[in-house]
This record gives C-alpha cells, structure tokens and sequence, in this order.
C-alpha cells in the first residue's frame, strides 16, 4: 500500500508539474489552429491529434490541466471551509442555531443559482480576460457548493460531540472553541477531507456544463470542463485518444484517493 | 418531542417561502427575463414586437407578484408557463412521476448496492477487496453524471427513463459506499465489536446488531443530501438521455427564465430537501427533535 | 392467377401504408391554433393537418392551388378566389366561403399580431375580405402587395368550431392530409389520416398513402440520430454536418444533400448611436472601411471545410444561391486577403504595433462577438474569426451567452459589440424580409428603430425595398434587390460567412422523397410519400 501510495503521489506530483510547465512542454499553443490537420489522429507532430479546429490536443490538455487543477481545487477548498464552518457550528451549537443553519442549507440545495452566475456574467464586461472570467465562476462554485458537505459535517460533529473524550473535556471545564479545536476539528478533517476530494470533480465538471449556458471558460481557453464537453461530438468512427481528459481525470481522482490514507478517510 | 417536530416543520416551511421568493428575485432580475425569441420573427411588424415586449413585462413588483402567487398556490394553481403555455401544475403533474421513478430507481439501487457493498467490505475485511472498492469508488466519483449519460448514449442506448434511473443510481452509489464504507468500518474496529467477535457470534449478527444498526444515524444523514444530489444530477442526466421529467423540465424552464414554473420547482425541491433532511434526523433520532425530557 | 397477385399487391400496398410514419418533434408544441403559429414545432403540425389555398411546390417553387380552384390578383391590390368544390372538414362538414372570410377576418384582426397575419398588413387602411357567392372570396388590400398570394401558403383555414376546440386537438376538423389523433405532452403527437381529405392521385386513390405519423419528442439530436440509425425514425431534417458525416459513413444511402439551403451564419456590428460603449468603438464599426477590412481579413472557405465539413460554402451575400430567382448572380466571392485588409486599415489611420492594431489614437483594436452558448457550430466559427483576426493584430473575445441573455442585449439594451447569429429564410421573396432590411425594423439587426435613416445608403435600402413591395413587373422587382444586395456587400454592415447545405436523412424504405431546401424540406409532399414494400423479414 506505501508504495502504491509514493506512486500516486509521484504521479500527481508529475501531472501537476506538467500543468505548471504548459507554456515550456507544449509543442504548440494552446489557441493555434493547424486547419489543415483538423481532428487528425496522433501522429509525430502531434501526440494526441487535432481537435475539430485543429488545435494539438495535448498542448491544449497542458494548458487546461494547469487551469483546472488550480481553481477546482481552490473552489473546493472554499466551499469545503464554508462547509466546515457552517456543519460544524450547527452541529456543535445544536437548538435553534443548528435549525436555522440546517434550513439556510437546504435554502441553497433547492435555490436555483444558475440564475445568479446569469447575474453576474451579465455585469462583467464583455471584454474581461478569460482566465478572469472563469475563475470568477470557479469563486462563485466554491461559494454556492458547500451546502451538501456541511450536512455530513455537522452529523458528523453530532456524533463526535458525544464520545467519551470530548464529554470527558467539557466536564474538565474545557472551553467550547478550544474543544472544536483541539479535539473536534482533528477527527472531523477526515470526514472534510474526504467532502473535498469528491468535490473537485464536481466543480470540474460544473464549469462544462455551465458552458451552456454561457458561463464556461470563454475560447481559446481550454479547461477539463470543455475538453470533456468534447466528448459530446464523439462517436465510433472517433479514435479512444478523444477520450484522454477523462482518462486524465480518472487518473487524478484514483491518485488523490491513494494518496489520502484509507484510514482518514473512513473515520 | 411533539414540539420539537412542529418548530422543525415550521422551520421547514418557512424554508420552503423564502426559497420560493429568493427564485422569484433570482428569475426576475436575471439578464433575459420577459425576453421572448419570438421577437426575431422577421415577419413580425415593429407594432407587433411592441406588443410582444409589453405583454411580457412584469406586471408589478417583485413582493406583489409573490404574495399573488402564493394566494393563488394556496388555491392549488399554481401560475401559468408563457414558455409552455400551460398551466405549470399540469406540467410538473406530467412529468414528476418520470423523474420520481428513475430519482427512486437511482436511490433505491444505488443506496441498496452502496450499503451492500460497504457491509461486505468490512464483513471480508481484506485490504486488496478494501482497494478495490477504493478504486470503484474514486473512478464513479470522478466520473461525472452528464459524462456516464453521454457513454450510455454514445454506446448506443437511446436514452430514457430507465437509462436516466441506472446512471443516477452509479451517481449515489459511489457516495454511499464511500460513505457507508468509513463509517462501519470505524465502527467495525471498536471494542465492542472485537468482544462480540471474542464471544463467537456469527459475522452476520455482528455486521446487523453492533456495526449496522450503530452506524445507521450518520449513513441515514446522507439520505437528505442524496436527494438532493439525485435531483441535481437529474438534471443534465434528463437532458441528455432525453427523459421527459422534472429536470428537464427545469432546463428548458431556466432557459425560457419561465418565473411561475421555476418557483413552482424550487419550491418542489426545497419541500424535498427540507423532509428528507428532517426525516433523517426523526429516524436518527437526533437530538433537534428528541424529546430530552 | 392473376387475381391473386393482384391481391397479393393491393395487401402489400396496404401493409405498406399500414405502417406510421416517424420524425421528431425537436420540442413540445405550444399551440394547435393554425393561426397562432410561430415555433418550428407548431408549424410542423401546421403544415401537415391545415388546408391553405395556395401552396408553393417546394421543389419548382411554383404556386399551386390547393383548396383554392384558381385566383386573380389585379393591379389595384385585390384578390379573387374561386374555391375548390367538394372540400370538406375532418368531421365532414363541408368547405365554405364564409369559413375562408372567417379565417382571413381573424388573421386580419389588428389586434391579433400573428407571424402569418403581420406580412399582409404592410399598407395603411384596412384588408376587406368578403365572400361572393358560394364559393368565391374576394380579399382587397388597401395598397398592392407585390407577389401576395406567396403569402397565403402560410393561412391555414379554418373556422370557429375548430379555432374553439384548439385546446382539445383530438377534436379539431382540419383540412389538411392528417388530424390530430392524440397528444402526450413530453412524449409525442399522432396524426391520423383525414377521412375526408380532398386530394387524390392520378389513379383516382384518395391521399395520403400513409395512413399515420407519429411524431416523438425528442431535442436531443444525437438520440434522434441513433434512433434513426436504428431504423425507429424514418426522417430527419435539418441535419448538422458532423451528424450528416457519421449517418453517410453508416448509411451512405440514408444521408441526403439538396444543395445550398436558405441558411446562412453572418455577423454584424452594433451602429446603435445610443449603445453603452465606448465612442472610439462606435467609431470603428461605423466605418465602412473597417467593416471591409475585417471581412476582408476572415477565411470563409476554412469555415465552411472546416466547422461544416465541406457542407457548406462561404456565402456571397444576403440572399443564398439556393433563391434562384433573388440572388443576385453579379456578385463576387468576398475575398480572404489579410495583407489587403491592413492595408485598408491603414489607409484609416490604423497601424501595426507589434503584434497588436492600434486606431490612430494608439487605442488597441480588441471587440467582443456574442454568440449563443450551446451550438457548437457558431463557437467554432467564433474560434476561427478568433484566429483569423489575431493575424491583423485584432483581439477578439468569444462571449457566448444563452438565447435569452443574447436577445436582450441584442434588442434591448444594445450593450454587445459585435453578434454571430444564424438567419433562415422561410420565404424566397425579399418583400419577407422587409422588417429586416428597413432602417425603421425592430429586427434591422445593426441599428435598429431608427426614426429617420442615419446613414445614406440605408435611405437607399428603404427608397429600394419600399419600391420592390409595390412594383408588379418581377424584373423591375428584381432589379431593385439586385442593388439591394450590391449595397449591403458594399457596405458591409453584415459580414456573410457561409451557406450551409441542406442535410437530411432518409430511410431507404420511403418512396416518393424529394428533400427540398425551402421548409419543410423533406415532408413537403407529406401525402404523396408512401412506404417501399419491405423485403421479407424486415421492417417494422
């Protein structure tokens, strides 16, 4: 298991630094057409062929690991603190704060705020960069995504409320904050952890679906999001190398779980 | 415990009113409203355009509307689509059941082969059978819904509602293993579960009386959130596969910024939300609602 | 002997037509008012239960009578119907004139604004329709519309009964070939034959052949596509090109190309005077010089190989090939030449600065396009532009919002830059198009609403359009339209990219198919299509 362990990390380590290097390993831009070669199979020239507008796959695949893997883990980490704060609160307050805590998250599960990324897309400027642009999306998902991890903390924090320890420091006289601190917080970043890492993928694939409606990662600009919306233009006559960025993908998640220990994970 | 359940479905409901209006605000003010793509008509005469974007106006502010609409709820009608032309009640009594029965398939076999999996995991207890289930786990995690209903289109299915109900229930089941997986295996580690292990009872006693029925309050907490989740993922996954039920519904509802059809949805979802959390927490017998007395 | 084979045919003929017909609905229909109409859908089912007087054939885009024996249009702007004997209803109820005065009377109401009433409402005063006897009609319109009686394909007639039982389809009376059997919402429309349909073929049979078409609601087109591909859809219209090339390498036979449609995709820049955006960008799209040299400066040819496949090719103008008699002929391919478009700009006080264009006041040349999300064709045109721009210096940002987002700032706030956006003509004649081409027009895409003409050249489009619509003699017609389409490419305030081709699907097992670039290309001929008897042991 430790070295399976090394192996993903070395592995995410390495897919992470070639994110990093985009602009040095990629044979190409990410926005140059080679019209001629459109949807061109691997080849020499190019790794893993053309996209529809002949753009070289793997460059844009670079590029757009450095993209997502920077902002839907920052995303996530935001939603994941909210959450934390949020579920950790109510659940350890309890009576009326938690109801009222609890109701505001399920006012943000039922809310439909596709209309609210609307309202904000429609104040940007037309001519916002679009890096710029997406990471303000990137924001607003870390912002409106904690509510269903903050469920699972605070049952989580209810449970734990109860052990034998943390009952055994309340009656030494230990403070509230110093209890979430010192003894809630340790054996919940598990749990929090764990809300995290399946949350990246959902806000990587958030951004994609958000491309219908306009709020997606504005061209040239590639993203896992638009790489795997791709894949909606495939069918048979299409090579297996259209299907890298899931690949990639899976590959990343599968490391980031290897990499996190099992047994943090299913405290 | 009595009281403690009517303060919790008042909370519920005034959830449910200030979901609703929080929509209304959301719907009115997003750019597009009252927009008809009608207009583009190149038939159409200016006076006509004219008349178009005068019927669509709003009619009133944003609080009238809202308090008009919930007398008429209260009235069971429920707004009229201009998107659709139809009255939203008949739309969503139409297509409701679509979308309950694949969001019951998803839920019903992705909690049944989630916890099922979870308990022969820690019932098996070996660490190449524990990376394996890791490993399934990561890769539906990561495998997004809309992603898992394009293969099944791609491969060839043509879509509806069973496919819709079959890609939910990859959707939850990974969540739950996951889930369900940590938690009992936790619990399979305690003490108690090594003395009754100490005694010789049977594995499927142990697994029942000192692992499962322990560790149901949390997994019963992820119910709540995988309603919801069903209902979220039921959205692209209807698109896609084409299956005529709510989510579907709520696209082309979004798309067409359809106001009453909207409220009348995210009303539907909060109801949803708010019960499903509240009955995990009855079930779990939380102390919210637990009679401490 | 003989008598059995000739059984044996008459069975296979009715098997034959036993069998439904099948293509999707991309959407829910909103209305089953025929005089309501305005979405794809709606017009679908139109086409295929209402009766209309005069149709134009498809195919020869020629006028022919339908429920209509014969009719005259006189030089002072009236019309006289003589109507066919015999027609009735689908509930047998026969065809009268009152029912066509009914029809035209509603249509005509000025406070009814439907997309088949607006275009005969162009002159001031009223439209008097009246009947004359038993079956003859007279409609007088208070000023001559030229090559009126086009519009009447579009007036599906009716009568109150059947308007009063729109809500309840099942029960409507039509006159068209199909009724309405049934509707599930969300799931699909049946048509069943019309009992009491008119026509009949040269043999004396009464039409249609095929006694039942289902149509299935389905808006995703990949689904459509297998299930067509899986022999559960007999038709499919408007193809895309990547689904027309995975269907021809599939079903070589199945994929069909009528030639250049009626659809183009174009861009333009905003010239609205009072558009929230800078003066110095007003001032750029509201040279002709800089529009020309933009056009100058895209690839119509990659876009059409590229985005479309080769199924399409890059546009000459406002009006398709595909329009036989309107397209101007005399007009030349837009060039693809960057070194002339720089040129051209710095004839303007443009230069180069690097990599980047500046105007003469050292303003960097960088604009946005809107477009809308979700059709992939149009953000890879965007893409292209993108990269064809680059190469002259300009930044362009592809901003792709959803249709309704797009429209308000289209029409109402004019807070966009530049747009790309598809256009269909649904009708060959440009009278069609005058709440397009009008400077006054809420959909004169550019500059909408304009009081008085701002510019000379769109006084010219009003004087020459204004002209079109009430001249009588097709060549003087045409000849003003020509100048039209002159104009417009010298002005550039549209920049045309390309025709698309019209792409279909046809099962193999259906006769009698001619698609056809004019809607409903595949079906315009719904009652003459029948099903090939089926080789033994295939089929439905």
């Amino acid at each position: 298991m430790k070295s399976l362990r090394r192996t993903a990390l070395v592995l995410l380590a390495a897919i992470y630094l070639a994110g990093l290097s985009a602009a040095w390993l990629a044979p190409a831009g990410y926005a140059n057409q080679f019209r001629e070669s459109a949807g061109a199979p691997p080849s020499r020239a190019f790794l893993l062929g053309t996209d529809d507008l002949g753009r070289d796959s793997f460059s844009r695949l670079l590029y757009g690991s450095r993209l997502s893997l920077t902002l839907a883990p920052a995303a996530a980490l935001l939603a994941t603190l909210i959450a934390a704060l949020v579920g950790i609160t109510a659940g350890y307050a309890g009576g009326w704060i938690e109801i009222c805590l609890m109701r505001v998250t399920d006012l943000f599960l039922s809310i439909p705020w596709l209309f609210l990324l609307l309202i904000v897309r429609a104040f940007l400027p037309l001519n916002v960069r679009p890096l710029e642009s997406v990471a303000i999306t990137f924001c607003l998902l870390g912002l409106l995504g904690w509510a269903g991890p903050a469920r699972v903390l605070r049952s989580a924090t209810h449970e734990l409320k109860t052990e034998d320890y943390m009952v055994q420091a309340r009656a030494r006289g230990c403070r509230p904050l110093r209890l979430m601190l010192k003894h809630l917080l340790p054996n919940l970043e598990p749990i929090a952890a764990a809300q995290f890492w399946i949350s990246v993928p959902i806000f990587i694939l958030s951004e994609a679906n958000l491309g219908f409606l306009g709020l997606g990662v504005a061209e040239p600009l590639p993203s896992w999001g638009n790489l795997l919306g791709g894949l909606q233009s495939m069918d048979a006559q299409s090579g297996p190398w259209r299907l890298a960025p899931l690949a990639l993908l899976i590959v990343v998640m599968t490391c980031f779980h290897l990499v996190v220990p099992e047994e943090n994970l299913s405290k | 415990m009595r009281s403690r359940l009517t303060h919790a479905l008042l909370s519920v409901l005034a959830t449910v009113l200030i979901g609703g209006f929080a929509a209304a605000t959301l719907v009115r003010l997003a750019p597009g409203y009252g927009v008809d793509p009608g207009e583009l008509d190149p038939r159409l005469s200016s006076e006509a355009i004219q008349k178009m974007r005068e019927r669509s106006k709003p009619d009133g502010g944003l609080i009238t509307y809202y308090v008009r609409y919930l007398a008429n709820a209260v009235r069971g009608e429920l707004g009229f689509s201009e998107g659709f032309r139809r009255p939203a009640a008949e739309l969503i009594a139409e297509r409701f059941p679509a979308t309950a029965r694949a969001a019951g398939m998803g839920l019903a076999c992705g909690w049944t082969l989630g916890l099922l999996a979870a308990l022969v995991t820690v019932a098996v207890a070996r660490p190449a059978f524990d990376l394996l289930a890791g490993a399934v786990t990561a890769f539906l995690l990561c495998l997004p819904s809309s992603v898992m209903a394009l293969i099944f289109v791609q491969g060839g299915h043509a879509g509806g509602e069973m496919v819709a109900g079959g890609i939910l229930s990859l959707v939850i089941f990974p969540r739950v293993l996951r889930f369900a997986r940590g938690i009992l295996g936790n619990i399979a580690g305690a003490p108690h579960v090594l003395q009754a292990r100490a005694k010789g009872l049977s594995t499927l006693r142990i697994i029942w009386m000192h692992v499962l029925r322990p560790a149901m309050p949390q997994i019963l907490a992820l119910l709540g959130v995988s309603a919801s989740v069903v209902f979220g993922a039921a959205i692209p996954v209807e698109v896609i596969c084409d299956s005529p039920g709510l989510g579907q519904l709520a696209w082309q509802a979004a798309l067409k910024r359809d106001l009453p059809l909207l409220i009348d949805i995210t009303l539907l979802v909060t109801i949803l939300t708010g019960l499903s959390g509240l009955a995990a927490e009855v079930i779990g017998v939380q102390p919210a609602v637990r009679d401490t007395a | 002997m003989r008598r059995v084979c000739i059984l044996l045919a008459l069975l296979a003929a009715a098997g034959a037509s036993a069998r439904e017909l099948r293509f999707c609905l991309r959407a829910d229909p909103k209305t089953f008012n025929p005089l309501e109409v305005s979405e794809e859908p709606d017009e679908i089912i139109r086409y295929l239960t209402g009766g209309v007087l005069i149709r134009m054939n498809r195919l020869t885009q020629q006028l022919e009578g339908e429920l209509a024996e014969s009719w005259k249009v006189s030089a002072t702007g009236r019309v006289d119907f003589k109507l066919r004997p015999g027609v009735r209803f689908s509930d047998g109820a026969p065809l009268t004139a009152d029912d066509v005065v009914f029809t035209l009377r509603t249509l005509l109401d000025p406070a009814s604004h439907s997309p088949a009433g607006d275009p005969f409402r162009v002159g001031k005063g009223t439209v008097t329709v009246s009947a004359l006897g038993g079956s003859k009609v007279a409609v007088v319109f208070p000023t001559p519309i030229a090559g009126v009686e086009r519009l009447f394909d579009q007036v599906v007639i009716s009568n109150a009964r059947a308007l009063e039982k729109s809500t309840r389809p099942a029960e409507m009376p039509v006159l068209g070939p199909y009724r309405v059997a049934e509707y599930r919402a969300g799931s699909y429309v049946l048509l069943g034959r019309n009992p009491f349909y008119w026509k009949k073929d040269g043999k004396g049979r009464q039409l249609p052949y095929i006694d039942a078409i289902r149509l299935p609601i389905q808006q995703n087109r990949d689904l459509e596509l297998l299930r067509f591909i899986g022999g559960d859809l007999d038709l499919i219209n408007k193809m895309d090109a990547d689904s027309f090339n995975r269907l021809a390498a599939k079903q070589p036979a199945a994929a069909r190309n009528a030639g250049r449609s009626l659809e183009s995709e174009q861009m333009w820049f905003n010239q609205v005077a009072r558009a929230p955006m800078a003066a110095y960008k007003k001032e750029w799209f509201t040279s002709r010089e800089f529009r020309r040299a933009v056009s100058l400066a895209i690839n119509r040819a990659d876009i059409a190989r590229v985005v479309f496949k080769g199924r399409a090719a890059p546009a000459l103008g406002p009006v398709s090939p595909a329009n036989k008699f309107w397209f101007n002929a005399a007009l030349k391919p837009e060039a693809y030449d960057p070194a002339a478009a720089l040129d051209a700009l710095a004839r303007i006080g443009f230069h180069l600065d690097g990599a980047a264009l500046r105007d003469r006041r050292g303003k960097a040349v960088e604009f946005s396009v809107i477009t809308n999300s979700g059709n992939k064709a149009r953000e890879r045109i965007a893409s292209m532009m993108q990269q064809d721009l680059a190469r002259i210096g300009i930044r362009l940002n592809v901003v792709t919002l959803d249709f309704a987002s797009l429209i308000e700032r289209m029409t109402r706030t004019f807070d966009y830059e530049s747009c790309l956006l598809g256009l269909v003509n649904v009708d060959l004649d440009p009278s069609a198009q005058m709440n397009i081409w009008l400077s006054s027009a809420a959909n004169h895409p550019w500059n909408p609403g304009q009081p008085t003409p701002e510019t000379a050249w769109e006084a010219e489009i009003d004087r020459l359009m204004r002209a079109q619509a009430r001249e009588a003699s097709p060549g003087r017609r045409k000849t003003a339209f020509d100048r039209v389409q002159e104009i417009v490419r010298d002005q550039a305030p549209v920049l045309y990219l390309v025709d698309k081709d019209s792409l279909s699907a046809i099962s193999e097992s259906l006769g009698n198919v001619s698609p056809a670039v004019l809607d409903p290309q595949t079906f315009w001929n719904i009652e003459r299509l029948y099903f090939r008897a089926p080789a033994s042991g295939s089929g439905r």
